[in-house]
């Protein structure tokens, strides 16, 4: 196992050399081209967000390059009759991609940041910027981890895609519904700010991304040395510890449940139609029912949601003939939805 | 030695295997055959621990296959259309099989020579033929105590056939076993000592191929009165009549055979000589494949 770990480091070095220098050259650029003092308070955020966003980006999509030896029979051929077990293959994949992940967001913040303290006139608590670069790894990981886990249920690469960016919003798309029904109308705050959702249920932190952008205003702040001038109210926080405990939950299960399952990986499911549970048969119903409920405020967007979900009902079943069952789902889903955006505009 | 018994395996409804039972002794090289969609490659795979097989036991050595790491690394199976990934060369292909196998550089170094490949080039310039000698090549230097070849002739030229027999060979006298899988049945004659002929999820025929093709001959033979095949004493596989020549295909004791047919005076009686190739067609026909 160590020699193949060596061998794939080696095999990725190129890999992660490239993305290390187009990632310190995107920092380097903006942070070059932009002026710290017409950008303000956000310029702390925004050029913290810049490595942040860029290895969220990454962390998203390693998972296709590294895992898509399972999508393809040629490259399963190959790789399920080494003499490695199926769990210590994906394992050396997983960590290589992890790899992959970190370094290039290891170098790009840092250099980021050193060009940061050099070139801008804005105070500067440097220090912070040492425990956000640790604390913004673990939501990086759970990006990860929850993408390796949900494109490794499909039976072929371009639903796996399809299912890890389903994963990115399902709990955001959970919270939003829950939102509208509990606070049925928009909602607008004291400084005039309307939200279409209750504020406790505030969409915006319960996407797998959301702790990667809340660490990053939150440090922000303390790295501004200017005092803060982020909203954290106890609403705020509330829905950043909820919001961080779902997914990291969700974090610590996708690493669980991609080994769990690999045990029982089959070859014969490869290329074939994706009838994993974590994948179109649950994203179909739960898109279906959200998008349509969150149409409450103007309800002629549902008919795009319908033909959206009947053309991902036809992608899953790789025919526009979805069949009787599949019929039945979409027609109860797009029911259910409906019923849940009449309740948000009429009842409550 | 390889083990099969009892083997099942089932592709959604599509049964491949409904308890097949094979035995592969120590180094010797075995042909597997059967038509289009028969099970062979999905055979190999079981054998070579990429698919599992629903029922049944497959053993090497008296071990299961499936997740054996210890097993495996005396294995190798050579797909039919073997994985690179985008951009690998000759030389990087060789790294990654050094990484699991014990590798012999001497013998890759000699192949890759008398095929004049050039390793620094990437695979996917390779012409199907080459790419083919590249793992040929990778297969044998790799020295496994099983080798499974799913295809391995096909796109190869008559020189690489060659030596790619000579290699195989060599590999059986250092005490290998080889299963291959091919439609090459020409090839498949020249280098193996037995074979398994797979059908209907079942296997169907196996053995010795010097043995089988000892007790299955063909015949041509004419009479002086105009006589129908199903008249003759003797009960054929197949026969076909031409004018009054009549060709026909037997099995069991052939001294037997001929004595019935000579007592019949004919005007011609001859053997004509028969090949594996020959055998599997007459093997098939009888499962009503060809009519």
């Amino acid at each position: 196992m160590k020699k193949y770990f060596i061998y794939e480091l080696k095999k990725s070095s190129f890999t992660i050399a490239c993305l290390s220098v187009i990632l310190t050259l995107l920092y380097l650029v903006i942070l070059l081209s932009t002026e710290a003092g017409r950008l303000g308070i956000n310029a702390y955020t925004t050029y913290l967000a810049v490595p942040a966003y860029s290895g969220a980006v990454l962390a998203f999509a390693v998972p296709f390059r590294q895992l898509d030896y399972k999508m393809k029979k040629r490259s399963a051929d190959l790789f399920f009759s080494l003499p490695l077990s199926h769990s210590k293959i994906i394992a050396v994949k997983f960590l290589t991609g992890l790899i992959i992940v970190f370094a290039p967001y290891t170098l790009s913040y840092w250099l980021g940041a050193f060009a940061m303290m050099i070139k801008t006139s804005l105070p500067i608590n440097a220090v912070f910027y040492i425990p956000h670069f640790f604390i913004t790894l673990l939501p990086l990981y759970i990006v990860y981890a929850v993408s390796s886990f949900a494109f490794t249920r499909a039976g072929k690469a371009s639903d796996g895609v399809l299912f890890s960016a389903f994963w990115m919003i399902a709990p955001m798309l959970a919270v939003a519904v829950l939102g509208s029904l509990i606070k049925g109308k928009p909602y607008t705050d004291i400084e005039g700010v309307t939200y279409l959702y209750d504020p406790y249920f505030h969409p915006e932190y319960y996407s797998v991304f959301s702790p990667l952008s809340y660490f990053t205003s939150l440090f922000a702040e303390l790295i501004s040395a200017d005092g803060y001038f982020m909203d954290t109210s106890s609403i705020t926080i509330a829905n950043m510890i909820v919001g961080f405990a779902l997914t990291a939950l969700m974090g610590a299960g996708a690493s669980a449940g991609l080994f769990i399952a690999e045990k029982n990986a089959r070859f014969e499911n490869i290329e074939q139609i994706s009838d994993s549970l974590f994948g179109y048969k649950t994203a179909l119903p739960y898109l279906t029912v959200c998008l349509t409920a969150l149409c409450h405020f103007a309800f002629f967007l549902a008919v795009f949601v319908a033909v959206g979900a009947f053309l991902l009902t036809a992608v899953y079943r790789r025919t526009l003939k979805i069949g009787n069952k599949q019929a039945i789902i979409y027609a109860a889903s797009l029911t259910a939805g409906i019923i849940l955006a009449l309740i948000c505009a009429y009842v409550l | 030695m390889i083990e099969i018994k009892n083997l099942c395996k089932s592709f959604g409804d599509k049964k491949v295997f409904d308890g097949a039972n094979i035995t592969v002794g120590d180094a010797s090289i075995c042909g597997l055959i059967g038509i289009n969609g028969a099970g062979k490659s999905t055979l190999l795979r079981i054998i070579g621990g990429v698919i599992k097989p629903d029922g049944g036991k497959v053993t090497v050595d008296g071990e299961e296959v499936f997740e054996n790491e210890r097993i495996k690394s005396r294995l190798f199976f050579l797909a039919d259309d073997p994985y690179y990934d985008t951009g690998v060369t000759g030389l990087k292909l060789k790294e990654l099989y050094k990484t699991f196998y014990p590798f012999d550089d001497s013998v890759f170094d000699s192949y890759i020579n008398t095929f004049s490949l050039d390793l620094k080039k990437p695979i996917r310039n390779f012409s199907k033929g080459m790419k083919r000698q590249l793992f040929v090549a990778v297969a044998l230097a790799c020295g496994p105590e099983y080798l499974f070849l799913d295809e391995s002739f096909d796109g190869l030229d008559p020189l690489a056939r060659l030596e790619f027999k000579r290699g195989l060979i060599a590999l059986q006298e250092k005490g290998s076993t080889i299963i291959i899988a091919s439609h090459s049945l020409r090839e498949l004659e020249d280098i193996c000592d037995s074979f398994v002929l797979i059908d209907d999820s079942k296997v169907k025929v196996s053995g010795k191929i010097e043995e089988a093709l000892d007790n299955i001959f063909k015949l041509q033979m004419a009479f002086e009165q105009d006589i129908k095949p199903e008249d003759l004493p003797v009960r054929f596989i197949r026969a076909e009549k031409v004018g009054r020549i009549i060709t026909a295909v037997a099995k069991g004791d052939k001294q037997q055979v001929m004595q019935k047919l000579e007592s019949l005076n004919p005007v011609i009686l001859e053997e004509i000589p028969m090949d594996f190739e020959d055998m599997f067609i007459e093997e098939v026909r009888k499962e009503g494949y060809l009519k």
